[in-house]
């Protein structure tokens, strides 16, 4: 097997982690909550004092916190000082409104400033943000709004005419919505830009206990609703720390991520981590083009590049002859998150960036990078590195009565697990805390995705050991596009599996039993695919959907859809390993 | 092949990718993206079934250039007429 090695200091900058093995003997979280400022008068800890507002006092006021490049080709800076008055005003508008700590001020919204805001506005007050995808269907955001007892949502007029308008009278906890675009903000919303010029721009943010709930991040599950994660203020310490190690980053750095803010990496890594660290956040409002992408790394001289497999495979799709044209020389790192990165995408990224990518694992739940490769650790194509200094991984076996069994011989395949207690470990899932506590046994998180460890410490990713599907980087529940195919009139059964795909990793693919007396036409294939695309949005609805007279059942009812995957891809039917080792 | 030969291919083909689309809405000027729900995956698979149409090869460069419809069709004349890509790499 090839082996990137790579030496301790290979440049002008030295790496935050030189010694990996030293590292991890030495690193306390204690120390790391240390490095952070707290609020004044030992307030606590609050995630928008750490990100913004101490910057905002001392010496990076006038530093550019965020610049943005808009859809037309504009760039619009915001210096630490300006994010700090901005997100001030943000929170003197919801205590106009009325909203208070521990309510819900949700977004659905793009790569926008006003994100930013909306995020540090309500963490100075309290209130619980939760980021939506803007590509969502109604059905996906209903849900989400539902769970989280959205009470404010910020959001662009089109988005809200043609999506959220129809979902207001199933959304009674939803009282404000803030429309931050357009010349008229249509009924029953009121318009962002003015409410904030009429906030005051002074906020003191009041005494912050660590463990008071900052975030929510939805994820899904293989049954049931989508699953509302919920992160603490002290989430911060994680944030900064895994960014440090596993990112590099640096005060003053050019730090482009590509996430949508409506996943986990987009907040964590998009605005928090970086905002904390006192990097210049280089926020991209337009969609994946590979030319432009090529350019604003050189123009904006990005340093350190945070993405994704699949945005690096869609680059490799296009060939390296393009990257030519371009000085990517400022480039000192770049990391992939989302799903495993393949070895070939690894080496295409050294041979045309002059870097590997450097390939990392963590979850909605874990809140911050867990297990990484590093600048100055030798990298196994494939594997996704070792474990963060301060994180304890584990491949187990789940026994009788909640217990565990570490499986310590090396190459065994089990589930990854992680000791809990670090800072940004989820607090629960919303309103199912029976839900939570099955991911937890012995003082283990289960984290449901199966690896192996190699002799040298590294981590191999396997496969998932339920059925939910990894598509470009987003998890999607089977059951929520099952239950939107079954709300079609001609449905009777519906089964969903992701496929493999070269690009985006796994694809949507759905089975349905139609009702008796109909069959599948060209009509009908049209008319299923429009309407899951119409209320799931174009990520998480089929990409294929196939007719079958029945579908493989369990005694009880269950569809198996692992039965419906294997015989799609040929595989023995009773064999999961076989299965899961196709993929990896 | 004509202008409405072009425009029609490439509705077609919208819609079997983005079969909820009304083509009446669709303003012919304005990027698809900024119109339908279409993500980059819906957008490589529309090029891609363009080139099986057509019979054609778009090189990955030219990918933006049919971004709208007035845009692809534009496009799609001028490399139908040159029996070659518009814009050779």
């Amino acid at each position: 097997m090839q082996v990137i090695r790579k030496p301790h200091h290979d440049g002008a900058i030295p790496p935050n982690l030189i010694d990996y093995e030293a590292a991890c003997r030495s690193f306390t979280w204690q120390q790391a909550r240390e490095a952070l400022a707290g609020l004044p008068d030992h307030g606590g800890l609050n995630i928008a004092h750490e990100a913004v507002d101490r910057h905002a006092l001392g010496e990076k006021r006038d530093q550019v916190a965020l610049r943005w490049l808009d859809k037309a080709g504009g760039v619009e800076d915001y210096t630490y000082a300006r994010l700090s008055t901005l997100s001030n005003r943000f929170a003197n508008l919801l205590q106009t409104l009325g909203v208070g700590a521990g309510q819900g001020v949700f977004s659905v919204l793009g790569r926008v400033p006003e994100l930013f805001i909306t995020a540090l506005g309500s963490w100075k007050n309290h209130s619980r943000f939760c980021a939506l995808f803007a590509a969502f269907g109604p059905e996906p955001l209903r849900a989400r709004l539902a769970i989280g007892r959205a009470c404010v949502l910020v959001t662009t007029a089109d988005i809200y005419r043609r999506k959220i308008a129809q979902l207001r009278d199933q959304l009674p906890d939803l009282q404000w919505v803030l429309i931050i675009d357009g010349d008229e903000t249509p009924a029953g919303t009121l318009d962002f830009k003015t409410l904030l010029e009429a906030a005051g721009p002074e906020f003191r943010i009041t005494s912050t206990d660590a463990e008071e709930i900052a975030l929510i991040h939805f994820t899904s599950g293989t049954t049931g609703k989508p699953k509302g994660a919920l992160h603490a203020h002290a989430a911060v310490v994680a944030h900064i720390h895994s960014a440090r190690m596993a990112l590099d980053l640096q005060p003053g750095d050019s730090y482009w991520c590509t996430a949508d803010p409506g996943w986990v990496t987009g907040i964590s890594y998009g605005v928090i981590a970086p905002l904390t660290i006192g990097a210049r956040v280089i926020l991209d409002a337009s969609e994946f083009e590979v030319d432009r992408w090529y350019r604003l790394l050189q123009e904006q001289a990005v340093n350190i590049w945070y993405t994704a497999p699949t945005a690096v495979r869609m680059m490799m799709k296009f060939g390296s002859d393009l990257a030519r044209n371009y000085d990517l020389s400022s480039l000192r790192l770049i990391a992939s998150v989302g799903e495993p990165l393949n070895p070939e995408a690894v080496l295409w990224c050294r041979k045309v960036f002059g870097l590997p990518c450097h390939d990392n694992w963590w979850q909605t739940e874990t809140g911050a990078i867990m297990i990484a490769n590093y600048r100055a650790m030798d990298i196994k194509p494939g594997s996704m590195g070792r474990p963060l200094p301060g994180i304890e991984a584990a491949i187990v076996e789940r026994g009788e009565t909640g217990r565990i069994r570490i499986l310590s011989d090396p190459r065994t395949t089990g589930e990854l697990a992680l000791r809990r207690g670090w800072p940004s470990m989820f607090r629960g899932y919303l309103g199912d805390e029976a839900r939570y506590a099955k991911c937890f046994a012995d003082g283990w998180y289960l984290s449901g995705d199966l690896a192996r460890r190699d002799e040298a410490g590294y981590y191999w990713f396997v496969g998932r050991a339920d059925d939910v599907i990894k598509s470009a980087g987003h998890l999607i529940g089977p059951f929520e596009v099952e239950s939107v195919l079954m709300e079609h009139p001609t449905v009777a059964e519906a089964g969903v599996i992701g496929l493999p795909d070269s690009i985006i990793g796994e694809t949507v693919k759905a089975y349905v039993v139609l009702k008796p007396g109909l069959c599948m036409d060209d009509v009908l294939h049209r008319d299923l695919l429009a309407h899951a695309r119409r209320r799931l949005g174009p990520t998480v609805a089929p990409r294929e959907i196939e007719a079958r007279e029945e579908l493989p059942k369990t005694r009880s009812g269950k569809i198996m859809r692992r039965v419906l995957k294997a015989r799609e891809l040929g595989l023995p039917e009773g064999d999961l390993s076989a299965l899961l080792n196709s993929q990896s | 092949m004509n202008r409405e030969e072009i425009e029609t291919i490439v509705l077609e083909v919208m819609l079997s990718i983005i079969p909820e689309m009304e083509p009446s809405t669709l303003d012919a000027r304005v990027s698809f993206r900024d119109q339908v729900e279409m993500d980059s995956v819906d957008y490589l698979n529309f090029v891609l079934t363009l080139e099986k149409r057509l019979g054609i090869r778009i090189p990955e460069i030219d990918y933006p250039r049919l971004s709208s419809l007035d845009g692809s069709i534009a496009y799609l004349l001028k490399v139908l007429a040159e029996g070659t890509s518009a814009d050779p790499p």
